[in-house]
């Protein structure tokens, strides 16, 4: 890149707090994950003695329904707030042309 | 100018525009679709159409369009036919996606696993959707702003000091994992057109790849891309109609996916009452090397070797542990986002910040499918548990006797009573969705559009999967690395050449029809979560990795993967928690992940121009500045001359 020193430090440490900002967001999304998938199953067995909806033991529908529809949301959450707020707020927009 | 840019910048009303033509067209499509079913459907009730007629109907409306669909799309650029030109639209992308990753397994033996697994089948359903998360939030972004052609360009630009070595063992993995893949989607293809008018399966499995030749050989990644969309919307509408139908005959709602939690208490009411084994109760799996010795045997058979086996092993000592289903749903997931065919889909989006919305589009579009599957397995099950088992022999309803003959279903009355226990009735797990539309009492039109979803669902994957052969040889061998003098017309041939002998080679590999391939298949999400998945994940958010450890990792990473995988799958004694073979991945992950990390530390750091790279990588705007190691430099170029 051909800019100066003091431009490129200023840079520099946009692209730092801007990625900082972003592994926050993919930290808490990725924590959300690992619950959503990792921690009912354990339980399944306990879990199906509850019913809901039309008939669904809960540990069996945690596993079919719940976790999936809970990872569809997480990709939109994340990709909604990165092009949305945190690109934004760093001045990482479209350069319309 | 030259021929060749790497990226041809598109605007964002270019794009917009695109997307509204497409809309249209494929809008069109969908109707077209719907009313030819309707017409067939019609011709065949009042009119007595006959089933070989409409079979054929199926087949070659459905193969004639994805040619046209090819030849539309006769590109004589590089960036149109490995990259689709970037400027495919993020929700057509996520169904091109969906189509791309949906197989003819997850069409077809999905829902039959489940039916047979109950509880533990459901690692499938989380695994092969939770990996999407990972590709969001960790790989897609970032690979669409580095913006070349394949993932072993990325590895190689991202560890410059063996960039030749890491791009020649990326492209090799990156091969063996496809074409693993892609011939089980050409053993697919063979079954489904021998089901829908009955070809012999060598006739079928060529016709097949002639279409998915005509497609990609021509228009290559451009019209594999608007193929796939078709394929996609193909394949759901299939996949949807039975089981919608069943619902609404079964409980008077047409919404299965709401509806079978009924289905799941009248299963277990029944189960309790016959003293069944549970379908929904979790970890019931047991360790066994049964499939080892079938896969012994059969090799044994063929070539006349004589191949040790070793004596038959079961474990159940793990029954009623977590381990293998935890195991297993993480092994999916990494290996789901370190898949090569997947992964290059995201290079074909505008931009990164496309790249992120595409992603939740494409497990959207996976979703719908996948939130459907476990419905066909609990009403299949229910059909089963009231109106075959328990019932005379000679009273059965009339589509078990239709699949008794296909042999996908057999009866065998053992103990004379001339009623049917569920012990005497041996299922292909297949038959789950294939009879679906019998079960339902709909007309044949429907069980032939089935099996043109499910023969959609093969092509579809075989497409990419080819491509990403083709690219591995033609790309990443011969023009970076053996001959980077190549001219353009070279270059564009070869990738031509290669994706004609990866069709064969794949057509060759799927005569045998070997128990193997399924294996190898299961397999390849654990080989490419302990190679590709570590890699990619440290390339990007950890710029002191660097070559060695990327070398290492890759390399320990398989090895620890496949000693454990052939240990185990040999010897199922041989085991940690009770992890399976196919959870393997678990592994060689943590293997690669401490190779890399350990042997990155007690060597040089990567040059100053990674992680200058690395730093451009993680901007989701602007193009690329810095590729190291991509002598001569390609640029990322709309300016004249930037070509290689």
């Amino acid at each position: 890149m051909q800019q100066s020193p003091p431009e490129r430090t200023g840079q520099d440490e946009r692209i730092r707090v801007y990625w900082r900002a972003n592994s926050r967001l993919i930290l808490v999304l990725f924590i959300v994950w690992l619950l959503a998938g990792f921690a009912h199953p354990p339980f399944a067995k306990a879990l199906n003695s509850i019913t809901i909806l039309t008939g669904f033991p809960l540990g069996y529908w945690l596993a079919s329904q719940g976790s999936i529809t809970i990872f569809v949301i997480l990709i939109f959450v994340y990709a909604l707030i990165m092009n949305n707020i945190i690109d934004r707020k760093y001045g990482f927009e479209e350069e319309e042309e | 100018m030259s021929q060749e840019t790497y990226y041809t910048r598109v605007s964002k009303r270019e794009v917009k525009l695109l997307q509204q033509r497409l809309v249209r067209i494929y809008g069109a499509f969908v109707i077209g679709l719907l009313l030819s079913t309707t017409i067939l459907a019609v011709l065949e009730v009042n009119l007595g159409l006959s089933r070989t007629a409409i079979g054929y109907a199926y087949l070659l409306l459905t193969l004639l369009l994805y040619a046209a669909i090819g030849i539309l799309n006769f590109t004589r650029r590089l960036d149109e036919y490995y990259v689709a030109g970037r400027r495919v639209p993020a929700f057509f992308n996520g169904m091109a996606t969906g189509a791309d990753w949906m197989s003819a397994a997850s069409f077809i033996s999905m829902a039959g696993s489940l039916f047979v697994l109950g509880y533990d089948g459901l690692a499938y359903i989380m695994g092969w959707t939770g990996g999407y998360v990972l590709l969001a939030l960790f790989f897609a972004p970032y690979l669409r702003k580095f913006g070349q052609f394949t993932i072993p360009d990325f590895v190689a630009a991202r560890f410059p000091e063996k960039g030749r070595t890491v791009r020649v063992v990326a492209a090799i993995c990156a091969i063996i994992v496809s074409l693993t893949y892609v011939t089980a989607q050409v053993t697919g293809v063979g079954i489904i057109m021998s089901r829908i008018v009955g070809l012999p399966f060598e006739v079928g499995v060529f016709v097949g790849l002639a279409g998915v030749l005509v497609c990609s050989f021509l228009g290559g990644m451009k019209s594999i891309t608007w193929t796939q969309v078709a394929q996609y919307i193909i394949l759901i509408t299939a996949y949807l109609i039975p089981v919608t139908f069943l619902s609404a005959v079964r409980t008077g709602v047409p919404i299965s996916e709401l509806m079978y939690g009924r289905a799941l208490q009248e299963i277990t009411r029944i189960e309790q009452q016959l003293n069944l084994p549970s379908y929904i109760e979790p970890f019931k799996w047991a360790l066994s090397n049964a499939s080892a010795l079938a896969s012994i045997k059969q090799i044994n058979d063929a070539t006349g070797l004589n191949l040790p086996s070793p004596p038959p092993i079961t474990v159940t000592d793990w029954r009623g542990f977590p381990w293998e289903f935890l195991a297993l749903t993480f092994c999916l997931m990494a290996g789901t986002a370190g898949l090569p065919h997947i992964l290059i889909r995201y290079y074909t989006v505008p931009d990164p910040k496309e790249a992120r919305i595409s992603v939740g589009w494409s497990l959207f579009f996976i979703y719908l499918l996948y939130f459907t599957a476990p419905a066909y397995a609990a009403f299949s099950r229910w059909e089963f548990l009231t109106d075959v088992i328990g019932k005379p022999i000679n009273q059965l309803p009339g589509w078990v006797d239709a699949w008794a003959r296909t042999g996908l279903l057999s009866i065998r009355d053992a103990n004379g009573d001339g009623i049917l226990q569920w012990a005497e009735l041996t299922i292909n797990p297949d038959i789950v969705v294939l009879a679906t539309p019998e079960v339902a009492g709909l007309p044949y039109t429907i069980a032939a559009l089935v099996a043109a979803g499910g023969l959609a669902a093969a092509l579809s994957t075989a497409d990419g999967l080819l491509l990403v052969i083709a690219t591995a040889v033609a790309h990443d061998i011969y023009a970076k690395t053996i001959n980077p003098n190549a001219t353009y017309a070279t270059r564009f041939l070869m990738g031509r050449v290669m994706i004609l002998v990866a069709a064969v080679v794949a057509a060759f590999l799927a005569f045998p029809r070997l128990a193997l391939i399924v294996q190898l298949v299961a397999w390849a999400f654990s080989l490419a979560a302990s190679t590709f998945f570590p890699v990619l994940l440290l390339g990007i958010f950890w710029k002191r990795a660097n070559a060695w450890g990327a070398i290492s990792g890759m390399i320990g990473g398989l090895l620890a993967c496949l000693i454990y995988m052939w240990g185990n799958y040999l010897f199922p004694t041989f085991n940690l928690f009770g992890l399976s073979h196919l959870s393997s991945g678990i592994f060689g992950m943590a293997v690669n992940f401490g190779l890399q990390v350990g042997v990155s530390l007690a060597t040089a750091p990567p040059p100053r121009e990674v992680q200058q790279m690395v730093d451009e990588v993680r901007i989701p705007v602007g193009e690329m500045v810095t590729v190291p190691g991509a002598a001569p430099a390609p640029g990322p170029a709309p300016q004249p001359g930037a070509d290689d």
